[in-house]
């Protein structure tokens, strides 16, 4: 079993926002398991789906090279939360059911790489 | 314009996972914070819909909750994303989410009050109140949340 914590600093003009350090940490099963996809330019812009965070508490999406890349998560069918290079969607503490994202290339002619990475939940 | 700093850190066991600390500075023209609470015994298929008056393209998000929650973005119709039981976090930075619903977020349906808070920033409306950040921090009730 080990520990995953998020920490979150937002500051505006050098001014840390109300609320801030955002601070968190859940038990989870095993290492953070990641992947990653190359994604081929968005001719076709087939969802691919990322099977190895699948049933996991924690999401994150990293863009790496070019994008912008496309995101959704548990059954959604339209739409999708585009990033841009070098963006982030990060999911913490996610229902392990709806968990599963598939991403999507939207650059039309390069390859988009994307860093996915998840954890499974601890046994309670 | 706000110059905007994210820090994010995501750890395990202590050890910061790959791509982690995340660090981007970010110039968002609008940045709003709001609160939003989705109340015990109200329907599954309640969504409150929150910055879609202030922000018309997401660019920034920081959202925090203290319970079971769904979140729909960028127009989605399904039940969107399930957040569990305890302390949940969503964050999107660089993003490009220019529906006319920005985040709806959808109560429990299971007898809970849970509070969700943070910031949206991003493009406003053409019309819209450029800069909305203050220094009081949230207002329940306000920021599009609809209660």
């Amino acid at each position: 079993m080990s520990t995953v914590t998020l920490k979150v600093r937002l500051s505006i003009d050098g001014r840390p926002l109300a609320g801030m350090p955002l601070s968190l940490s859940k038990e989870i099963a095993g290492p953070l398991q990641g992947s990653l996809y190359n994604l081929a330019a968005a001719a076709a812009s087939a969802d691919i789906a990322t099977p190895d965070v699948l049933s996991h508490v924690l999401v994150a999406v990293l863009p790496l090279s070019y994008g912008p890349v496309s995101a959704r998560f548990g059954a959604q069918a339209t739409g999708g939360v585009e990033t841009r290079r070098r963006g982030l969607i990060l999911a913490f503490n996610v229902a392990a059911t709806v968990a599963l994202p598939r991403v999507a290339n939207d650059h039309l002619t390069k390859v988009s790489s994307v860093l996915v990475q998840g954890a499974q939940e601890a046994a309670v | 314009m706000a110059l905007v700093l994210l820090e994010v850190e995501l750890e395990v066991d202590g050890v910061p996972a790959e791509g982690f600390p995340y660090v981007r500075r970010l110039s968002i023209p609008a940045l709003h914070p709001f609160l939003c609470v989705t109340k015990a015994g109200e329907p599954l298929s309640t969504y409150k819909t929150v910055g879609n008056n202030e922000v018309e393209v997401v660019e920034l998000a920081v959202l925090h909750g203290d319970g079971p929650a769904f979140y729909r973005l960028d127009g989605d119709t399904s039940p969107g994303i399930e957040f569990g039981e305890g302390e949940h976090a969503l964050i999107l930075c660089d993003t490009n989410i220019d529906a006319g619903a920005v985040a709806n977020i959808g109560a429990p349906g299971d007898g809970k009050t849970v509070k969700i808070n943070g910031f949206i920033g991003g493009q406003p409306p053409v019309d819209g109140d450029c800069l909305g950040y203050g220094e009081g921090g949230y207002g329940e009730g306000g920021y599009g949340c609809g209660i």
